[in-house]
């Protein structure tokens, strides 16, 4: 943070001399050191609205995501493994996972991740790849019959021997329908669907 | 296999640039040793570990600086603890590549090697080429691609199949001024067999000073149906009047789809949707506020259920106070499944070569199927520069939350630059 802090206050006309050389400049090389309460100082005037506003960190991923992109010009590929990817040799300000692992979340997170997960479902992915992430706890937990930890039950249920509820028949067909790749994950094999009375009919392997 | 992989990385970057000179080596170096709590080892809860971080950059291999090599790894071992087993230790390589600009002049980059390759279609990490062909007959109109073995970290280490890949492209025009349209592909298969493919339209356009625009048409090829749909804009108005003042809105609908072995599987979710509307303001210089609202709106398996949640933030930056930046930040979410109140309060203090840090997270919360409770987070570092070369870090924190009463967690590290 020292080295940071003291950046924070150089002179916002150093900032604006740099933007008068660089006129109408793409590459942002000779901005690197400047502090970001400068950055308005040249983009007011220059038609081309600052974007690393409080909210940036939600906001990034459809300028990084662009051919050509010129976030290189100031950060290394690290700054974004440091958030991404659990790395820390920039910062170990941040929040600490059961495991140990630098997060960009609070440490007590793991009391209200679900809200987040529920709130905006893509979100998490872009860090938490694998599946082994959710059930390297949930599993846990519900071997030890903690409530809420199957995050979706989906058995079947049936308000008669043989005969199964209507209500369960329709969400399993339309879960089905949405994506039978996310089925296929678990029941891999058409005999996990056939060997039951309902599809008797798929046949194969 | 891991190792011969990064073995045979380590070859190709440095047997490619043949016209070495005297480049310079950047080298980050941090070792850490780590305390923390596993709620899940109940019998043991308190772990050790030391990790070992180094980044390192050899740059200016050329005369002209054209040609760079990155990369970025750590090695972590527990001291005390069961999470991992007795005498492991795990490695993960975040990227080492070649980075080739200009390999013709104004027309071709090249980066070769373990690379993180951020696009629109799929985003992802890997072992393998990513290449930008630049002004490809009209200035402005050029194409990308990349391709090679697709890198999946999971928990402590990579995690996949030697089989797993992901491939694709973009054509991009910058031709119209402050204008940039992207059609991209992207293809991924996990353990050989086809995965997932997007096609996805990206436009951004700034036709106004005061206006900025931005659109993404995302479609799932193999679900034949829309991933993503978005609309955003951004206003100054009164920039001509010297007031500070951004308008911000923006609309997303999703519809996510997961491969047979991604996160989401587990969770029910058809489709999310999002109409979000914020401002910007310097109230005047070193103080800027914030504020959002979000109207967010959940379809479960049926996709007709109506779910929506009401999300409030607000934000204040504080660096009036010469070596001092204050951020405070509240949310405020209250709908479907779940009610959170949440408050981010943080300060950094500058003192010679001393930088001072603290902060307090906390959270009010309650979750329709699990328990209504607080957590509560309080934290504070210090880095002190040795010399121009190391730098030694610490934080500390106390975490409160039903896991545990109290949970003291901290890091100590031994910062080397050269």
């Amino acid at each position: 943070m020292s080295s940071r802090g003291r950046q924070l206050w150089m002179p916002g006309a150093l900032a604006i001399a740099l933007c008068a050389l660089a006129a109408a400049a793409i590459d942002h090389q000779a901005f690197k050191e400047t502090p970001l309460s400068d950055c308005a100082s040249c983009h007011r005037t220059s038609g081309v609205t600052e974007n690393h506003g409080p909210r940036f960190g939600q906001e990034h991923r459809l300028l990084a995501q662009k051919a050509g992109n010129n976030c290189g010009a100031c950060h290394q590929q690290s700054y974004c493994d440091d958030c991404h990817r659990g790395g820390s040799v920039g910062d170990i300000q941040k929040g600490l996972s059961r495991r140990g692992e630098p997060m960009p979340h609070p440490s007590t997170y793991v009391s209200f991740h679900a809200i987040d997960a529920r709130s905006d479902p893509r979100s998490c992915k872009r860090c938490h790849e694998s599946q082994n992430f959710c059930s390297d706890c949930h599993e846990k937990e519900i071997q030890q019959n903690r409530q809420g930890m199957d995050i979706r039950p989906h058995a079947p249920t049936f308000i008669a021997p043989g005969v199964p509820d209507p209500n369960w028949v329709s969400f399993h067909s339309a879960d089905a329908k949405r994506n039978l790749q996310t089925c296929q994950g678990c029941h891999p094999q058409k005999t996990d669907c056939s060997n039951f009375q309902c599809h008797p009919g798929l046949g194969g392997r | 296999m891991r190792h011969s992989r990064a073995i045979a990385l380590i070859a190709a970057a440095a047997a490619l640039p043949s016209p070495l000179r005297a480049a310079d080596f950047q080298v980050t170096s941090s070792t850490q040793i780590l305390g923390y709590s596993d709620f899940l080892s109940p019998a043991e809860p308190n772990q050790g570990s030391v990790a070992q971080y180094l980044r390192l950059n050899v740059v200016g291999l050329d005369d002209k600086n054209r040609y760079n090599i990155y990369g970025y790894g750590r090695v972590v071992g527990q001291f005390t603890g069961q999470i991992l087993p007795d005498g492991d230790a795990y490695g993960r390589l975040y990227y080492l590549y070649l980075d080739a600009r200009d390999v013709i002049p104004d027309h071709f980059d090249l980066k070769l090697g373990r690379t993180y390759v951020p696009q629109s279609a799929i985003t992802s990490t890997v072992d393998g080429g990513y290449v930008n062909a630049r002004n490809l007959g009209l200035r402005g109109l050029g194409l990308t691609a990349f391709g090679g073995h697709k890198v999946t970290y999971d928990n402590l280490a990579e995690v996949g199949n030697a089989d797993d890949l992901a491939a694709g492209g973009s054509v991009y025009v910058d031709l119209v001024r402050r204008t940039h349209l992207e059609a991209s592909y992207a293809r991924k298969w996990i353990g050989g067999d086809y995965a997932q493919d997007f096609a996805s339209l990206d436009v951004n356009t700034v036709p106004f000073a005061f206006l900025g625009l931005t659109g993404r048409a995302k479609y799932d090829l193999g679900e034949s149906r829309w991933a993503e749909l978005l609309a955003g804009v951004s206003l100054t108005p009164f920039d001509p009047l010297e007031i500070p003042l951004v308008i911000k809105g923006e609309v997303i609908v999703e519809r996510p789809s997961f491969d047979q072995f991604s996160f989401y599987r587990y969770f029910g979710v058809a489709r999310y949707q999002e109409f979000g509307g914020a401002l910007e303001y310097e109230v005047l210089e070193g103080l800027r506020l914030n504020a959002r609202y979000a109207y967010e709106n959940f379809a479960g398996a049926n996709d007709d259920v109506d779910q929506h949640a009401n999300v409030i933030e607000a934000g204040a930056s504080f660096r009036r106070v010469r070596n001092l930046v204050v951020n405070a930040s509240f949310l405020n979410r209250n709908g479907f499944g779940a009610r959170l109140s949440g408050l981010r309060l943080n300060a950094a203090y500058a003192l010679g070569k001393l930088g001072l840090l603290a902060g307090i997270d906390y959270d009010d919360f309650r979750r329709d199927l699990a328990r209504t409770d607080t957590s509560k987070r309080y934290w504070a570092g210090a880095n002190y520069e040795i010399n121009k070369n190391f730098t030694v870090s610490v934080h500390g924190e106390d975490d409160i939350s039903y896991l545990f009463t109290h949970t003291l967690q901290g890091v100590a590290a031994l910062v080397f630059h050269l």
